[in-house]
């Protein structure tokens, strides 16, 4: 039996941290692997959607933003380490196309204060319970804002810093920020108290 | 609270998609991504399919578990549909019925692990039993003008329970580390050597030489991850691998078989298949993600595997076991029953050995207890080395 003081031990995790950009170009060679970005950033997309669209629809549209990313995957800028950005573009430009239904979504939120996203309401956070108050009226805020702004709004809301929405946007980042300052203005007028009926320019294009 | 707060926590606060939705998603992401032949589509252009997956997703199984099917059904029938398994931590599915879905399931679990690089070396950590070497060693003969003649000693050595650490090199480049703590002697009693030791048996630290050039056994070349990957990941082609690899390599056996009269018997071809692979499973632990499905779906087709549903592997998990019995023996690959992973192997007498051990004794036992690609083997200092 060997000493046990020269006995080797594995020295914790040594594998190397695979980034997202490693992935994906391995995926060109072994397609199978593009399977890890999904369960690296399913659920995140998932959600994403569901905030947007409702969790039914995120069910087909988030499963199909992750086919459209396998599919265009050999584009990937591999300059960029981490995929988020680029999948979150991807699911916006998804929901783009069904923009009066997002509409429809949060005023159906504004008017019954049922909010078919959310999870079920057994925690204790303070900030949830207030959000989940404040919901109807967010909602509506939501819907009277320009698809343009809400993308932003809602990318920078959910995690991504103003370098990641505006590459998720293919934007520069003067006018995310510019957008962002606008949405803000518009968001925070309506919680103030101003008609939360959700009457806003979305209605214009149904 | 400020807006962006409330909208922060607005989004945060969404509900997590479902289980089914994420195995679903995940089983149409990975029967899109083509996969060897097999795995794909029955009947299919598999170019066309690649090159329109959308197409072909929109017309086949969507994963919508809350108005479609049932989550189960969904991921069944999307397993129908393209002939690939569904092998995910906490899946809904039935457990599998018979070895050949098992095997389905491991070969899309085996898709998912990671790719090493050359320079890279694979670690495994296991826990093993194997016969110590036998008190008197193997005699060889050699008859002129025939074969040598192995005469192994009736009495072998004991079984003993060891631990190993192993740093393999990915491509042979440079020399690994093996660290054991029973007295060493392959971990096989023969036939299939699964660890390679070298020099003097004893216990303790040993560099591994390089398995490309310095691994002295019917294996050659095949130790290493490297090798493995220029290997046909398609289950037809590494069948008519093996079996070229062994008419080669025993031709001298297949020879003298046949100069006695035996001819070399289906049975003995589907038993050199399974050794082939249970080797391969053992001694690299870490297979190139295609190789290892092809493996597995090569495996189901070997004539005499059998689903063991329970069986406890080596280091007391629970598992399932693919097994074939061999000359009295049962051989078992043992996979995770929630992951599909491959765990381990272990052979169990079926018939008592009459003076040495009862039927049921376990004679030669590996349970992988971590694998890992890693950057790194530990330095060996002077004084460590054997």
């Amino acid at each position: 039996m060997s000493n046990a003081d020269t006995r080797l031990r594995y020295q914790g995790p040594r594998e190397p941290a695979v980034t997202d950009a490693a992935l994906i170009a391995e995926s060109l060679r072994i397609p199978e692997r593009f399977a890890l970005i999904f369960d690296r950033h399913g659920e995140a997309i998932h959600r994403y959607v569901a905030r947007r669209l409702g969790p039914d629809v995120a069910d087909d549209l988030a499963a199909e933003t992750f086919l459209l990313a396998f599919q265009r995957r050999d584009g990937y800028d591999t300059t960029c380490a981490g995929a988020r950005p680029w999948l979150y573009g991807i699911a916006t430009n998804l929901i783009a196309r069904r923009r009066q239904a997002e509409a429809r979504f949060y005023r159906a939120i504004a008017r019954t204060g049922i909010d078919p996203a959310a999870e079920p309401v057994d925690d204790t956070v303070a900030a949830r319970v207030s959000a989940q108050a404040s919901r109807g009226r967010l909602a509506a805020a939501l819907a009277a804002l320009s698809s343009g702004d809400r993308d932003v709004l809602l990318l920078a809301a959910s995690e991504l810093s103003y370098a990641e929405t505006a590459r998720a946007l293919g934007l520069p980042v003067g006018t995310v920020s510019s957008r962002l300052v606008r949405a803000r203005a518009k968001v925070r007028e309506v919680l103030g108290g101003v008609n939360p009926a959700g009457t806003g320019e979305e209605n214009a294009d149904e | 609270m400020n807006e962006m707060k409330l909208l922060e926590a607005f989004c945060a606060s969404v509900a997590k998609p479902s289980a089914q939705w994420q195995d679903c998603t995940r089983a149409r992401l990975l029967s899109t991504a083509a996969a060897p032949p097999g795995l794909i589509a029955r009947g299919r252009g598999r170019t066309k399919d690649r090159a329109r997956p959308l197409t072909r997703l929109r017309h086949a199984v969507t994963c919508h578990p809350r108005t479609a099917l049932t989550a189960a059904a969904a991921a069944t029938a999307a397993a129908v549909v393209f002939g690939a398994g569904i092998a995910f931590g906490g899946s809904s599915l039935a457990p599998p019925a018979n070895a050949a879905e098992l095997l389905q399931r491991a070969a899309a679990t085996a898709l998912t692990v990671p790719v090493a690089h050359a320079g890279q070396y694979i670690y495994t950590e296991a826990v093993g039993a194997k016969q110590q070497p036998p008190p008197v060693p193997p005699q060889i003969t050699k008859p002129k003008g025939k074969p040598a003649i192995t005469q192994y000693p009736a009495k072998p050595g004991p079984i003993v329970k060891e631990t190993e650490q192993m740093w393999a090199s990915v491509d042979g480049s440079k020399p690994g580390v093996l660290d054991m703590t029973a007295p060493c002697g392959p971990l096989w009693s023969s036939g299939a050597p699964v660890r390679p030791t070298y020099g003097a048996c004893h216990a303790g630290i040993e560099p591994l030489g390089r398995p490309d050039s310095s691994y002295a056994s019917p294996y050659a070349g095949l130790g290493t991850y490297a090798a493995l990957e220029k290997l046909p990941a398609n289950p037809t082609a590494l069948l008519e691998y093996i079996q070229k690899y062994y008419a080669t390599s025993y031709a001298q056996q297949i020879a003298a078989q046949q100069a006695a009269g035996g001819p070399v018997t289906a049975g003995s071809m589907a038993n050199w298949d399974f050794t082939w692979m249970r080797s391969t499973l053992d001694f690299v632990a870490v297979l190139p993600p295609r190789l290892g499905a092809a493996l597995f779906q090569a495996l189901a087709r070997i004539p005499g595997i059998y689903l063991i549903p329970h069986v406890t592997d080596y280091a007391s998990r629970p598992g399932m076991a693919v097994a074939m019995t061999i000359y009295g023996q049962r051989q078992e690959l043992i996979f995770d029953p929630d992951t599909y992973q491959y765990l381990g192997s272990q052979t169990v007498l079926t018939q008592p050995l009459p003076g040495l051990w009862p039927a049921g004794t376990i004679i030669q036992a590996i349970a992988l207890l971590k694998t890992a690609v890693v950057n790194t083997a530990p330095k060996l200092s002077t004084g460590t080395v054997y």
